[in-house]
């Protein structure tokens, strides 16, 4: 499965009297199921709109984006439905993308009864169940009757996971999906993510600041700048011979961990 | 160089051995069995639930049912002004009348009125307010001028004009008074779905597929609820007290008075006739104490977060 | 680097088994810090770093006094600035410390910032009316100090129309206006892009150095908190489990907790190692003994 941008660009209307705004301008992008897609910019770069766009929730005003070749914002529909069911999002909590009047068992649930997956309390929950288990949230019993307060913020990121998993989608946009995460819990759900690529053949569009983590887990790595695509390319080139500048200068900005040992 | 009994190799040794069960899963923050308590049914066990519901309860019973164990609430059999004793329970109004009587009868209209109007405008509210809230742009600004239009219209010269069109009764009353306080409850839902929509749940669900509607129906309203719930409570006492303004002004029906009618026709007995003011009242701030209190127990209820620290 | 003020003076901060319960729920409390003690000597700099839950941020605030003004919050134990207890002391003591020689920075900026309050007045109103010098240059020298440029256009402008970074430095400006002896900063940059982040802790850094004010810095970022600090206490569960000279930590941990942690960190960035998370039967070992048991180097007592 391929999902395609195509010169995609996002204009928004200026204020009083001033240009339009580029939020996206021109960006090509592809990725495909069993791979891991990076995104990294600073803030303001564009990413997290270029990322909604893939996501159909903002339309493009320039360009396409095109799933197998068929463009999204023609879809309508089953087809439309479909798209949903095989692009998923997982968006970053803290706290916020999950409806706190929702219980672990409904956030899913109500996934499942709208793709028309299972039907029935029982089919539904055990989908529920499944999906749980699968993201290491563990005796998936317990966590069915929780409200996300009452989860930490690495289990809400692994019910935002489940949630997406559950339809077996090809691909997973993630925005900052463990940016907020403390080190071990973000340990845990990159392996996470990293295992599912594995078992599920899934691949992810992933939207991030923190270049470490892209070290770890990416394959190929999309640099923007303002709303520009700057440099793309296999991971270990980007990092070893960045050729844009701004790459380069985004590299030498990270943050890094020395040891002694 | 620890400060507890266990020497540094012991501890090391327990964390091996801790270690070495290998990583899989998260366990719950909490350990215990799945819980099986909803929401809902929370708020049913709470001891205080039933303490209002029953003064409400009692209320209704004894307005609708009251009045056929009372005495004649119209008659003025007795004499004039008479203090509350064995036989008189409230006393005599200043016409003679049975005054239990009249205050049993007069929570018919009171209590109609208040809840139909409180459940109107909390129903036109939502809807009103959910649907401009949440989608803004063209919709958003032409209910709001509705809305506008709506406040500002004069209810008591609506309601005099109503009346001498229609009739002098309860339904022009409560149809009267919703259109006219249904925007407030518009206002704070618009708000509460304007600020819920910019939140991450709503894009998730945008995300997965769910139709505008049913996000609204399902994400936003629930979580706009509390403030709501606050204003649908309050608006029970403000219809309440609408209410006996008009029927100062003759929008009612003179044979089965309110209880804000009854308090209007006190006014000029405050010193000779002190229970005519007070029991009316009483029973107007018991119903308005008894609405609110709930409505904040449900509040509390409803909502998971139950003020976590961290 | 600070060993021979070290000897001179009294700890410009001691805290000695510090406990704090605070109210969860109608009827629940949770202990969120349970025996903390740490030092705190002029111009040193100390790190807390610890997960979530850790109770790290619950002691900062504990320290600035700072806690919810819940009657149902209990502190125990001491906390000493410059010899005078705190704990039981009236809410004004710990006021009169805060208006003049504890600067605090916080986490999120759009939260701590007067929306509708421009900058320059916001720093202004830091400053402690008793400097001599006209008020308007002090604003002006704080904010540049906290690295900002152009800072007579900053001071004009409210706090949504700076980045994020420029928001986090006018915090830090704020922080600095009333010539602190302690900053206590809580996760300062941990909502920022990490390339923002770096430049911000550089900041910070030449700053504490310039006005040689002690700094408590309080993180979940192991990285940020082990370039900056020369002093560590690891935090667990409202506990301090190891504490010691930052470099020594880092690079001989004794706790294994310590141990577990810098290993997930450093298989966060290493590209040999597999992705390590903390297992949660190790968890329940720190709940059960683990974390009763700490590793405190002598050296900071």
């Amino acid at each position: 499965m391929l999902l395609e941008v195509k010169q995609a660009t996002k204009s928004f209307r200026g204020r009083r009297g001033g240009p339009p705004v580029l939020a996206v301008d021109a960006a090509d992008l592809r990725a495909s199921d069993g791979e891991f897609i990076a995104i990294v910019g600073e803030s303001g770069s564009g990413k997290s709109t270029l990322a909604r766009m893939l996501l159909g929730l903002i339309p493009a005003t320039g360009g396409a984006i095109q799933l197998d070749g068929v463009d999204i914002a023609k879809m309508r529909g089953a087809t439309r439905a479909d798209y949903r069911r095989r692009v998923q999002a997982v968006l970053q909590d803290p706290a916020g993308s999950l409806n706190p009047r929702k219980t672990v068992r409904r956030c899913i649930a109500e996934i499942i009864r709208l793709h028309a997956l299972a039907s029935g309390r029982d089919a539904v929950d055990a989908m529920v169940v499944d999906a749980l288990e699968m993201v290491g949230l563990s005796p998936a019993d317990s966590f069915l009757d929780r409200f996300p307060n009452e989860l930490s913020g690495g289990q809400r990121q692994r019910v935002l996971i489940a949630r997406a998993v559950v339809l077996r989608p090809k691909i997973i946009v993630a925005d900052e999906a463990v940016s907020a995460l403390d080190a071990s819990v973000k340990a845990g759900v990159l392996r996470l993510m990293t295992d599912l690529q594995r078992e599920l053949g899934l691949g992810y569009v992933f939207i991030t600041h923190d270049l470490p983590v892209v070290k770890k887990v990416a394959d190929y790595v999309y640099v923007m700048q303002a709303g520009r695509i700057v440099e793309h390319g296999p991971k270990d080139r980007i990092f070893e011979h960045p050729e844009h500048p701004y790459t380069q200068t985004l590299l030498a900005a990270s943050p890094v961990l020395e040891l002694a040992d | 160089m620890s400060d507890a009994a266990p020497s540094p190799a012991e501890v090391l040794a327990a964390a091996e051995r801790a270690l070495a069960a290998p990583p899989t899963g998260v366990a719950p923050t909490r350990p215990g069995g799945r819980r099986r308590t909803s929401l809902w049914r929370a708020f049913f066990r709470k001891p205080s639930t039933y303490i209002y519901l029953g003064i409400l309860a009692l209320m209704v019973l004894a307005s609708f049912v009251g009045p056929a164990f009372a005495g004649d609430p119209v008659a003025t059999a007795y004499q004039k002004l008479l203090p509350p004793s064995g036989e008189l329970l409230l006393g005599t109004d200043h016409l003679g009348r049975d005054y239990l009587a009249r205050v049993l009868q007069g929570g018919q209209v009171s209590l109609l009125v208040g809840v139909s109007v409180a459940v109107l405008c909390m129903t036109l509210g939502l809807v009103i307010g959910g649907l401009a809230g949440f989608f803004g742009g063209f919709a958003d600004i032409v209910l709001v001028r509705v809305a506008e239009f709506f406040q500002v219209l004069p209810a008591l010269v609506l309601a005099l004009v109503s009346a001498a069109l229609f009739g002098a009764n309860e339904v022009v009353i409560i149809v009267i008074l919703s259109i006219t306080m249904w925007p407030a409850v518009a206002r704070i839902v618009r708000a509460e779905s304007m600020r819920i929509e910019q939140l991450g749940y709503v894009e998730s669900a945008r995300a997965a597929g769910f139709r505008a509607l049913r996000i609204l129906w399902s994400d936003v309203l629930p979580n706009a609820m509390p403030p709501v719930i606050v204003a649908t409570t309050m608006t029970v006492g403000r219809a309440i007290l609408v209410e006996s303004a008009l029927s100062y002004l003759g929008v009612g029906d003179s044979n089965r008075p309110s209880w804000g009618a009854l308090l209007n026709s006190a006014q000029g007995y405050l010193t000779t006739g002190w229970w005519l003011a007070l029991f009316p009242g009483l029973c107007i701030f018991v119903v308005v104490l008894a609405v609110n209190m709930l409505g904040d127990s449900l509040n509390d209820s409803l909502n998971p977060s139950i003020g976590k620290v961290k | 680097m600070t060993t021979d003020r070290a000897d001179e003076q009294a700890p410009l901060l001691r805290v000695e088994d510090l406990a704090v319960r605070l109210p969860t729920g109608r009827r629940e409390m949770v202990d969120a810090v349970r025996a903390v003690s740490l030092t705190v000597r002029r111009g040193e700099r100390v790190g807390i770093v610890g997960e979530s839950g850790s109770g790290k941020s619950v002691t900062g605030r504990a320290i600035a006094g700072l806690l919810p003004e819940n009657p149902r919050v209990r502190v125990t134990g001491s906390i000493r600035f410059d010899g005078v207890e705190h704990v039981g002391a009236p809410a004004r003591a710990w006021q009169q410390v805060r208006a003049h020689r504890v600067g605090m920075i916080f986490q999120d900026p759009l939260t701590f910032l007067n929306p509708t309050m421009r900058v320059g007045r916001q720093v202004r109103e830091a400053i402690p009316r008793r400097r001599g010098e006209p008020v308007e240059q002090e604003v002006l020298r704080c904010l540049a100090l906290a690295g900002l440029t152009n800072v007579e256009e900053v001071v004009l402008r409210f706090p949504h129309e700076l980045s994020g970074g420029m928001r986090q430095r006018v915090l830090v400006a704020i922080a600095i206006a009333k010539r602190p002896e302690l900053i206590i900063a809580d996760e300062p940059t941990t909502a920022l892009d990490a390339t923002v982040q770096q430049r911000v802790l550089q900041t910070l850094d030449e700053t504490v150095t310039t006005l040689d004010t002690a700094l408590v810095l309080i993180s979940h970022d192991l990285a940020v908190v082990a370039g900056m600090t020369d002093r560590l206490y690891v935090m667990w569960g409202g506990r301090v489990v190891e504490a010691g000279p930052t470099a020594e930590v880092m690079s001989h941990p004794k706790h294994p907790y310590t141990q577990a942690l810098l290993r997930s960190v450093l298989s966060l960035v290493d590209e040999e190692v597999e992705l390590y998370s903390i297992p949660p039967a190790f968890r329940d070992w720190l709940r059960d003994e683990g974390a009763a048991v700490s590793f405190i180097d002598e050296a900071v007592r």
